[in-house]
């Protein structure tokens, strides 16, 4: 078969496989009203000092414990404090919980990747094996601990809960890594010379953001899941901070009288999950035609 | 006559196009006799037997038309039915055995399948039987090697294995599709081999599909051509390579690499096959033929008779404008 | 088999629970505060006896290498918290009771997460697909703490079916074991499809229809040995996750497991009681994935040539 001239025009430019897939996301339903749910929930989350209708802590006890009305849509809790504002003061701290331990647990974990992919060997069976013996390690009980025995703060809770997933990041990473590295045109980059740094900076990285990105994704539900399940043990953000996980927790204790309180805080951080999980799908088969057909 | 198969016509409705695989395809295959289907990869060859068989996904895949076996239609009978005769009176053969097998299971287990999915009862006998056939089939320690699994097998002997597991049932057909091809070139030769001797002592009818005109030519009693999903020429294997009566036969004929010829370039079809998606009216071989003319366009493309048991559809040959 | 058990154990097994053991070691012991702090009316005196009691007035590397010593001995050591009592007799007491809860979650998660990814994976797109997904992928995103207390609510509280809290009737355990495992129903699910998706298509499958073969059993024989395969290395970390214990479905429920034990300890700084549950654990974790990866052999016969 012979090569036409027209033949080069079906060679995809740089940019197509990020359009392509943008398309096939924008045709995923669930992906999104996903997206548009969670941008309308941040955003109030966010104007919350701006837009909340009561003060977040003004307890008011003749109005304790008042069901979803007119006056407080979602109804009261026992010490009469507006439990819409709760959830979106709640939804703050979530949310930055959520976004900032991913974004630990992603620099941690790209950075191990990388190192142990590109330069392979000895390094790469030393560090791969140290997330082998993490893997055993019970997480769980390692965050409790954490903890338990020291000052907690927020940056702790990030720290904490970045140092479980970045485990997870790392082996992608490697991987990703590995498999570029020996691909033909990184000979040809060090054909021409190339430095070391260029060469990783140019062409690795840029390699590996797609799966990156969408594990990322998938890791801020994992965080903000771990969040409000310490949280929910009383061990994760501390009063008069409020979590969803505080919600959910201060809500099972009254369900019996006030379901309302479980309920409402309960599905915001479903609903929440529900979304990034469906976004964090709707990525990958998106941008990864291999896993495309799960 | 064993099966009749007459206009039969699939397409794949698929959502870019409805894509027509197979189109208005009859012939006959006889008791004992070897039939050759020949055409390139994406001629319906391959999609032509799944629906005959019914292996194609409903849904995506329609199928029209008739395939008499027994009295039997086969495209208009229920699915249990079709399952009774498949494996059963008819079997298949593939052309990658080592995909073909599952990699899971026994050997033995998958060989006495067909038997005990078709209502044998002792699992003992249908053992003993699996045995019997491998060692028919020329595999050495039959014993001991069924209870293996299909990586301890070279492809030649898991081909072996899956000849014996097509004639397990003692079937009337076998389907084989381009059995040989994932095989070295000295193992295909002894698995031909083998299929002759075992299509004598069990009185088969075997459908061969393969592109291969050698195969063709040593193995097979009557050829069918396939082009773009229709059938250009039926024939004897020996009025096909005598007596040529369609272009595109001669382009293939030609096209087999002989020491002949090797001094020359090889001989290549100009073109490309046509995209399957794209419905032209006419003789689909038409844009590569370096005989046609305006005619072609407007042929009907039926099968006629040119000599005895000789059909072609090219309209020039069958207007003697043409002789190849 | 016994040559790749022992490479396990001594390669693997034995050097990452060393590396467990002493980071969690130091980990609570140069942390602030202590197991006696908390009881404010202790005189200094009474302090240092406690400590001398239990050993803990001792250099810290000498304190480590006595406690490895020990375990070696199989002794994990009295609890600080509970006087009189060691940790090995309180995790025998606890764990049949996380074992028992554990594995009705693991037959349920097993049983409905295979059923709904086969049926979800038989046709793909279609509405059985998108429900069974969706319903699955609320596994995931109602956690156990929303989850559990909402059953309580609906099912106890509301028609009074079963009780809210304890583990003395079969009832008892119905709501406790749906919501430890409807997680994994998640997760089993969404694996068994990708996994069917996959197995659907191979060559092997057409040949078991060609020979005449009805669907279930192409199904049930050919297709979910190979699409059980993902699920089945999931299964380890998830098996020992459920078994040991959830902290939160323990909690909500009130039941007497080794969960409940170890936040309390943990609340408590019950140094013996918390490193011994760590490494119990750890044992536990290490056990599933040896077991997962000699079911992965019996499965998969590939894998048997190492």
């Amino acid at each position: 078969m012979s090569e036409k001239p027209q033949d080069i025009k079906a060679i995809p430019s740089g940019n197509s496989l990020w359009k392509e897939g943008m398309g096939r996301f924008m045709h995923n339903k669930l992906a999104i009203f996903g997206s548009v749910f969670l941008f309308i929930l941040v955003l109030l989350c966010v104007l919350a000092p701006l837009i909340a209708p009561y003060s977040y802590e003004t307890q008011n006890l003749s109005y304790g414990s008042e069901p979803p009305g007119s006056s407080h849509i979602m109804g009261t809790d026992p010490l009469g404090r507006d439990l819409f504002t709760r959830i979106l003061y709640g939804g703050r701290v979530s949310f930055s919980v959520g976004l900032c331990a991913t974004a630990v647990s992603v620099l941690v974990g790209v950075i191990w990747g990388s190192f142990a992919g590109w330069f392979g060997g000895k390094i790469d069976t030393i560090m791969m094996r140290m997330v082998d013996i993490a893997y055993a390690f019970p997480f769980t009980i390692f965050v409790i601990i954490l903890m338990v025995f020291f000052e907690r703060s927020m940056l702790l809770l990030f720290a904490a809960i970045g140092a479980v997933e970045w485990l997870t990041m790392a082996r992608i990473v490697r991987a990703q890594v590995m498999s570029i590295k020996h691909q033909e045109f990184i000979d040809a980059a060090r054909g021409l010379g190339l430095s070391t740094h260029r060469i990783i900076f140019r062409h690795i990285l840029p390699n590996i953001t797609g799966p990156v990105i969408i594990y990322s994704t998938l890791t801020i539900p994992a965080v903000m899941l771990l969040e409000a399940f310490l949280s929910f043990l009383g061990l994760g953000v501390q009063p008069p901070a409020s979590s969803w996980g505080i919600l959910i927790r201060e809500g099972a204790e009254t369900m019996e009288e006030y379901p309302w309180l479980l309920v409402f805080p309960g599905l915001a951080l479903s609903l929440t999950l529900f979304s990034l999980n469906f976004i964090g799908d709707a990525l990958r088969d998106a941008l990864d035609p291999r896993s495309s057909r799960e | 006559m064993i099966l009749d198969v007459r206009n039969i016509s699939t397409v794949f409705h698929l959502r870019r196009a409805d894509i027509h695989a197979v189109k208005d395809v009859s012939f006959q295959l006889f008791k004992g006799e070897t039939l050759g289907i020949v055409g390139e990869s994406g001629s319906g060859k391959t999609v032509l037997c799944q629906s005959i068989l019914g292996l194609l996904p409903k849904p995506p895949v329609k199928t029209s038309g008739h395939a008499y076996f027994d009295n039997t239609d086969l495209l208009d009978c229920d699915s249990k039915k079709l399952r009774q005769i498949r494996g059963n009176q008819i079997s298949m053969i593939f052309q990658d055995p080592s995909s073909a097998f599952n990699p899971y299971l026994r050997l033995s287990e998958q060989l006495i399948e067909p038997l005990i999915s078709h209502g044998y009862k002792s699992r003992k006998n249908a053992l003993e039987k699996a045995r019997i056939i491998l060692s028919e089939t020329k595999i050495p320690q039959p014993q001991k090697r069924m209870y293996q699994y299909p990586h301890e097998f070279s492809g030649g002997m898991l081909q072996r294995a899956m000849i014996g597991m097509a004639l397990i049932t003692n079937p009337r057909i076998v389907i084989a599709d381009e059995p040989t091809t994932a095989l070295d070139v000295t193992v295909q030769a002894r698995i031909l081999q083998l299929m002759k001797r075992l299509q004598n002592q069990y009185s088969l009818s075997i459908i061969f599909i393969t592109h291969n005109l050698g195969i063709v030519a040593g193995f097979c009693d009557r050829v069918v051509v396939m082009y773009a999903g229709v059938v250009l020429e039926t024939a004897s294997t020996a009025d096909l390579f005598n007596h040529t009566a369609h272009p595109y036969t001669k382009a293939l004929i030609k096209s087999v690499p002989s020491i002949d010829n090797s001094k020359d370039s090889l001989y290549m079809i100009p073109g490309m096959p046509p995209d399957p998606a794209a419905r032209l009216s006419g003789c689909p071989f038409e844009p590569r033929c370096r005989y046609r003319t305006d005619k072609c366009l407007k042929s009907e493309n039926r099968l006629r008779e040119t000599g005895k048991n000789h059909f072609t559809s090219c309209i020039r040959v069958l207007e003697s404008e043409l002789s190849l | 088999m016994g040559k790749f058990i022992l490479k396990r154990i001594f390669l693997e097994t034995l050097p990452s629970l060393l590396v467990i053991i002493t980071v969690t070691f130091f980990l609570i012991r140069l942390a602030p505060g202590g197991p006696f702090s908390s009881e404010k009316q202790i005189s200094a005196e009474v302090l240092e006896q406690l400590n001398s009691h239990y050993g803990m007035d001792k250099p810290l590397f000498a304190q480590y290498f006595s406690y490895l010593l020990n375990i070696c001995k199989g002794d994990f050591g009295p609890s600080f918290k509970y006087p009189g009592r060691t940790v090995t007799e309180l995790i025998s007491e606890s764990f049949p009771v996380s074992l028992e809860l554990g594995l009705y979650a693991l037959i349920f998660a097993i049983l409905t997460g295979i059923l709904a990814g086969v049926v979800a994976a038989l046709k793909p797109g279609s509405f059985m697909d998108y429900f069974t997904m969706s319903v699955s992928m609320a596994g995931i995103c109602i956690p156990a703490f929303v989850l559990g207390p909402l059953l309580v609510l609906v099912f106890s509280l509301k028609f009074g079916w079963v009780n809210v809290s304890g583990w003395n009737t079969f009832s008892d355990r119905i709501l406790p074991s749906i919501t430890l495992g409807m997680m994994y129903v998640a997760y089993i699910a969404r694996l068994t499809r990708g996994g069917m998706l996959e197995t659907m298509v191979q060559d092997f499958i057409y040949t078991a229809r060609s020979k005449g073969l009805s669907e279930t059993a192409v199904i049930f024989k050919h297709a979910l040995r190979g699409a059980l395969l993902p699920v089945i290395s999931f299964m380890g970390p998830a098996a020992a996750g459920m078994i040991s214990g959830s902290f939160v479905v323990e909690t909500i429920f009130s039941i007497p497991g080794l969960g409940r034990f170890f936040v309390t300890a943990a609340f408590n700084r019950d140094y013996t009681m918390i490193l011994g549950t760590v490494i119990f654990y750890a044992i536990i974790i290490i056990i599933f994935n040896t077991l997962v990866d000699i079911i992965q052999t019996i499965l998969n016969p590939r894998l048997r040539n190492y």
